[in-house]
């Protein structure tokens, strides 16, 4: 992606992933993470590398894919974005929205959370609960009797 | 999938929305149940996601709907949009809204109460931010409403009488459809959207500051 005329006065930062990957990014983009917001107020010296401890550099650079997607104002219209997001969640398989998941929610970045989030959802929406487990590999850890509590606590979910 | 916090697994569960899917969910695992019991946020009953609703006698319903809400804590948004439902009991309704009151934020009702309730008098005074009733009457809103923070507001097809004076310095948006007011007296300096419909206002004031930027009817 070109880099926009903003980014010429913003400085620039440069993440550190789990597995030692070092990205350069516009502190723009970089600041969409919460997480890395406060942990830069903290800085005294911001030209050394961020560490983002539990993310490794193959979703690192998913991760700021998004970001800067998102930190370039005015260059799409709110429908071509979301067209955008639909397709960068519809191109990652489970195991990486996992890895997405948590990193959304380590970093605090709200839209990529909310994105993945109802990504999942839809994965969920008309599946039992066997075909969930199935579907995201959950081992079923009820005793038989737990399981049927929660059946007669809801009869009506279950029965139609 | 097991080993998310289980605060995201909350956060899944909510976006489902439909109380059935969400229940039905909540039996995958322990994590995902616990996940149901304290994490969920969100939760709707709504006849047009799953038609059996139409099917259920009102009485079935409210066992229901009071026995889910009950499994959960810490809700912030609750819809209850029943089509085909004459009317729910009073002291059902008050049971839901006085368990849910402490964090509801988003609260989207559509039936008819018998004995009739003031839904604002219940919650009104909590967290609500966003208030969306139909069937329902207002009798009349106090002036201690006035530090209500409620950015969306919306009576549509609210039947009041006589006078309403209403007071926000935060409220953006209000919608107001086919209500029949002697007296209607709006203060909001933050308004940008105004939508009357098929009102019969006989006195109609606005005191605000200039804000508003849409106005429909």
């Amino acid at each position: 992606m070109a880099s926009t005329s903003t980014s010429t006065l913003s400085r620039k930062l440069i993440l550190k992933s789990s597995d030692g990957e070092k990205f350069e990014v516009d502190e723009n983009v970089a600041m969409q993470s919460q997480t890395i917001k406060h942990m830069i107020e903290d800085l005294d010296d911001i030209n050394s590398p961020i560490p983002v401890s539990i993310v490794t550099g193959t979703i690192l650079s998913k991760v700021i894919e998004y970001c800067k997607k998102h930190a370039t104002e005015d260059s799409d219209s709110d429908e071509q974005l979301k067209q955008w997001d639909k397709e960068y969640a519809n191109n990652m398989d489970l195991n990486t929205l996992y890895y997405l998941l948590l990193a959304a929610n380590y970093m605090e970045i709200k839209g990529l959370l909310e994105l993945i989030t109802q990504c999942v959802a839809d994965m969920i929406k008309g599946k039992s609960p066997e075909e969930i487990r199935a579907h995201f590999n959950i081992k079923n850890d009820f005793t038989p009797q737990e399981e049927a509590n929660i059946r007669n606590e809801n009869p009506w979910a279950f029965e139609n | 999938m097991e080993n998310l916090p289980v605060e995201v697994i909350g956060n899944i569960l909510s976006r489902l929305g439909a109380a059935r899917e969400v229940v039905i969910a909540s039996a995958t695992c322990r994590k995902w149940r616990e996940a149901f019991r304290k994490h969920l946020h969100s939760l709707s009953f709504n006849s047009n996601d799953w038609p059996v609703f139409r099917d259920l006698l009102t009485s079935r319903l409210e066992i229901l709907i009071t026995q889910t809400i009950f499994q959960t804590t810490g809700l912030q948004g609750l819809t209850i949009l029943m089509d085909d439902v004459d009317e729910f009991s009073a002291s059902t309704v008050i049971a839901w809204l006085m368990y849910t009151r402490e964090s509801l934020r988003r609260l989207y009702y559509n039936v008819r109460t018998s004995p009739n309730l003031n839904i604002l008098d219940i919650c009104g005074r909590h967290k609500l931010e966003m208030l969306s009733l139909a069937h329902n009457t207002i009798i009349g809103v106090e002036p201690n409403y006035q530090r209500f923070f409620l950015p969306h507001f919306a009576f549509p097809e609210l039947y009041a009488q006589v006078s309403v004076e209403l007071s926000s310095p935060t409220l953006k948006t209000i919608y107001v459809e086919a209500i029949s007011l002697d007296k209607f007296i709006l203060e909001a300096d933050s308004l940008e959207d105004m939508h009357l419909k098929d009102c019969a206002l006989e006195q109609f004031e606005l005191i605000g500051k200039g804000t508003l930027k849409r106005f429909s009817n």
